[in-house]
């Protein structure tokens, strides 16, 4: 194989799977993890207080803690998404071990003039989001074919010497265009017309796509708290956001028809790993106007990441014999000797504002006498104003970048989230249920990108220590495209998701 | 499975360490919890009659030492080797000295294991092994960037001066609602074709002003099987 130098591939580099702006959504629809206490009650933590997850969400809450805690949370994940895709259905499944959240608050006594009661401090991990997963989706196609982004990325660059479309885009057309499923058309003298595809989605394509995805989001804190007279608590943390997403993609592509006709099949195969590290603060006040009553108020800032992608792409097609060829394949490590392609940028996720309240229904120490509570949080995202970003003074890029801003801004909208929860204790053990309902984020709205939780859970605390077990199940919506054409038929794969998720909650008080 | 092993084996260790709280309840914060300069917790029923001798040992001592301070340091079994002034250096190992005078530095919280309720015992720590030290991993090869991943965002984003109706899409592009009952036409897309326009092949050709300078005769290509080679064309045509 001719090795063509990484030089030449800084010139243009068109990829398959591409940065766009369903990565921006990926990364800015997460949750905000916790302990089994807290998912239990649908993460409506923005008034409550004294559990571990107050610092991801309304830090202030850590200024009802006066004991110290240590707690960990192993959670199991499973569940299966069913896509229909032009009328048929597919279903993938996935299953995973998970380690959820751990954490330890340190409270400090009262001091200053007697009127802040106590101090606390946290640190800790608590797992935003989980995104192992398996899609899969099929159906028959007859109006396009997946090729022919192909044959608009050739012709959108204005490719008019074969040689170019051979060589400058070695994660897409290029490779097609070496594998023959892409050909040119002969125009007058020899010349170049355009290009075309060998697929025959006029006679019928099957389309099938398998998408595995695993990775997550690990938010670290660092957070301190204060407790002004039992009346008002504020708080705020460090966050440390690590980010590691990796997905395989296969595409596969066959004639319906099995006529000999110049084309079997061609496969596509991309492999995509992201790292990333972020940073932002959260700041909370949460008053207690009279007893029992809670209410929250929280700011999230834009946590800005450094992103690191790797990347390759291959094709492979049968065609039938065409041109004399079996069976051929080309990857883009064909051309980078071996390496995986690489770019790294700054993506910043949006801010969010929350509000909560809560009704607790004996704030006594006398854990007899505790009866439980009622919590409600209502969120504010707006996730058109995500944003991907050169880093530095870098031109790499940049102005490639602008336009996914411009489409994340065109894609998505606003969402208003909700979270409701409580809890009934009795002595020593306690019943939970809760709702999460994350709004679509779709400005259209023939697409759905959506997410409700129902959970329920039990605990049991006796002898300075408590477990917490919790079932949460997901019901999601979502769509994503195998392909969009410009001047062609594309589809969505509508996804239905049903997502369970059991967690333990380990703690000691100290 | 070893992710599993990890989480047991966590979950062990935390069910193992010593709780201040062994005779009571577990106090509960997000209703309301005492200082923790209390001598004790509520009680649950079994133990709602308080007799000292009910109260463990550890429970005891650290209640003396709460409410006491230093009275009850001659009870320390190990008094001298804990007030040996290597253990006093706060500068090195406390982090939290507020509790000192309140007796939780002491046996339980101020073993060599909790560093003395301070900090972690810190094996790289000059005090115990001189100077630190570093271990740098190997470093993976950082290939030299190859830009975004780009597609064509058009589809993302309407024309100029196109109106754009949120129940269709985007753009100009007509969305063809799923149908029930299945059929030859895929539904259920976006679709730049008004009903009933015919589609032929996949091709794309270049509008009419683009100058077109390569010839489509390849050469050193056909008549093989496996990885491809990257096909070459003549310059500049026929």
């Amino acid at each position: 194989m001719r090795l063509i130098s990484l030089a030449a591939l800084l010139i243009i580099a068109e990829f398959i799977y591409a940065q766009e702006p369903l990565d921006a959504l990926r990364y800015s629809m997460t949750g905000y993890g916790g302990t089994a206490r807290a998912r239990a009650i649908g993460g409506a933590m923005t008034s409550l207080g004294g559990d571990l997850s107050a610092a991801s969400v309304n830090p202030a809450g850590l200024a009802f803690y006066r004991t110290h805690e240590f707690v960990l949370t192993p959670s199991y994940s499973f569940g299966s998404l069913k896509t229909n895709y032009l009328n048929s259905d597919a279903k993938g499944k996935s299953s995973t071990p998970d380690f959820n959240n751990i954490g330890l608050i340190l409270p400090k006594g009262g001091s200053w003039n007697g009127k802040w009661r106590n101090f606390t401090y946290g640190v800790g991990m608590n797992k935003t989001v989980n995104f192992s997963n398996t899609q899969k989706l099929s159906g028959l196609n007859t109006e396009s074919s997946y090729s022919e982004k192909y044959l608009e990325e050739l012709i959108n660059n204005v490719v008019t010497d074969p040689n170019v479309a051979a060589q400058n885009f070695p994660f897409g057309s290029s490779l097609a265009f070496n594998t023959f499923l892409v050909d040119t058309i002969s125009g007058p003298n020899g010349t170049i017309n355009g290009y075309r595809s060998l697929s025959t989605p006029q006679t019928g394509v099957n389309q099938e796509q398998t998408i595995t995805t695993k990775g997550r989001i690990n938010e670290l804190f660092v957070a301190a708290s204060a407790n002004y007279m039992d009346k008002i608590y504020l708080g705020g943390s460090l966050v440390f956001s690590q980010l590691r997403f990796e997905r395989n993609s296969s595409f596969k592509e066959s004639d319906a028809t099995k006529l000999k006709n110049n084309f079997n099949y061609f496969q596509t195969d991309e492999f995509l790993s992201t790292e990333g590290v972020g940073v932002g603060v959260k700041l909370g006040i949460i008053v207690r106007p009279v007893d029992r009553i809670r209410i929250g108020l929280s700011y999230h800032s834009p946590i800005l990441y450094n992103m690191d992608d790797r990347y390759n792409a291959k094709v492979t097609t049968d065609l039938e014999g065409y041109q004399g060829n079996g069976v051929l394949s080309q990857s883009s490590t064909d051309f980078t000797n071996g390496e995986n392609g690489q770019y790294q940028y700054d993506y910043v996720n949006p801010m969010r504002i929350m509000a909560g309240i809560s009704y607790v229904f004996q704030e006594v120490e006398d854990v007899t006498q505790q009866r439980g509570f009622i919590s409600a949080d209502v969120e504010y995202i707006n996730h058109a104003k995500s944003k991907f970003r050169q880093p530095g003074n870098s031109n790499n890029g940049s102005s490639y970048l602008e336009e996914v801003n411009d489409a994340i801004a065109n894609q998505f909208k606003s969402a208003i989230n909700f979270r409701l929860g409580g809890e009934l204790k009795f002595k020593t053990f306690m019943t939970r249920l809760g709702f999460n309902m994350m709004s679509n984020a779709f400005a259209t709205e023939s697409l759905k990108a959506r997410q409700m939780n129902i959970s329920g859970g039990v605990g049991y605390r006796n002898r300075g220590y408590f477990v917490d077990l919790t079932y949460v199940h997901a019901l999601t919506k979502d769509a994503s495209f195998p392909y969009r054409l410009d001047n062609g038929f594309y589809a969505p794969g509508m996804i239905s998701g049903s997502k369970g998720m059991l967690l333990a909650t380990i703690g000691l008080k100290f | 499975m070893r992710k599993m092993i990890v989480f047991i084996s966590a979950s062990l260790l935390v069910m193992s360490c010593s709780t201040a709280y062994k005779s009571g309840q577990t106090p509960d914060d997000v209703y309301f919890s005492p200082a923790r300069n209390n001598s004790g917790y509520v009680m649950v029923e079994e133990n709602e009659e308080y007799r000292s001798e009910n109260v463990p040992m550890g429970d005891r001592y650290l209640r003396m030492k709460t409410m006491g301070g230093s009275r009850w340091r001659m009870f320390d079994e190990d008094y001298t080797y804990w007030n040996n002034p290597h253990w006093n250096n706060r500068s090195y190992f406390d982090i939290y000295p507020s509790f000192g005078s309140m007796g939780f530095n002491r046996p339980i919280w101020g073993s060599p294991f909790f560093g003395g309720y301070t900090g972690f015992y810190n094996p790289f720590s000059p005090v115990y092994y001189g100077q630190p030290v570093v271990v740098f991993n190997n470093v993976k090869p950082t290939p030299r960037s190859t830009g975004p991943r780009t597609i064509n965002l058009n589809s993302y984003t309407p024309p100029k001066n196109t109106y754009t109706n949120p129940k269709l899409g985007i753009g100009n592009f007509r969305f063809d609602a799923p149908n029930n009952g299945g059929g030859s036409t895929p539904r259920g897309g976006y679709n730049p074709r008004g009903n009933g326009e015919s589609y032929g092949s996949p091709t794309r050709t270049f509008s009419s002003g683009s100058s077109n300078s390569g010839s489509s005769n390849s050469s050193g290509s056909g008549g093989s099987s496996g990885s491809a080679p990257v096909r070459t064309f003549p310059k500049g045509g026929n």
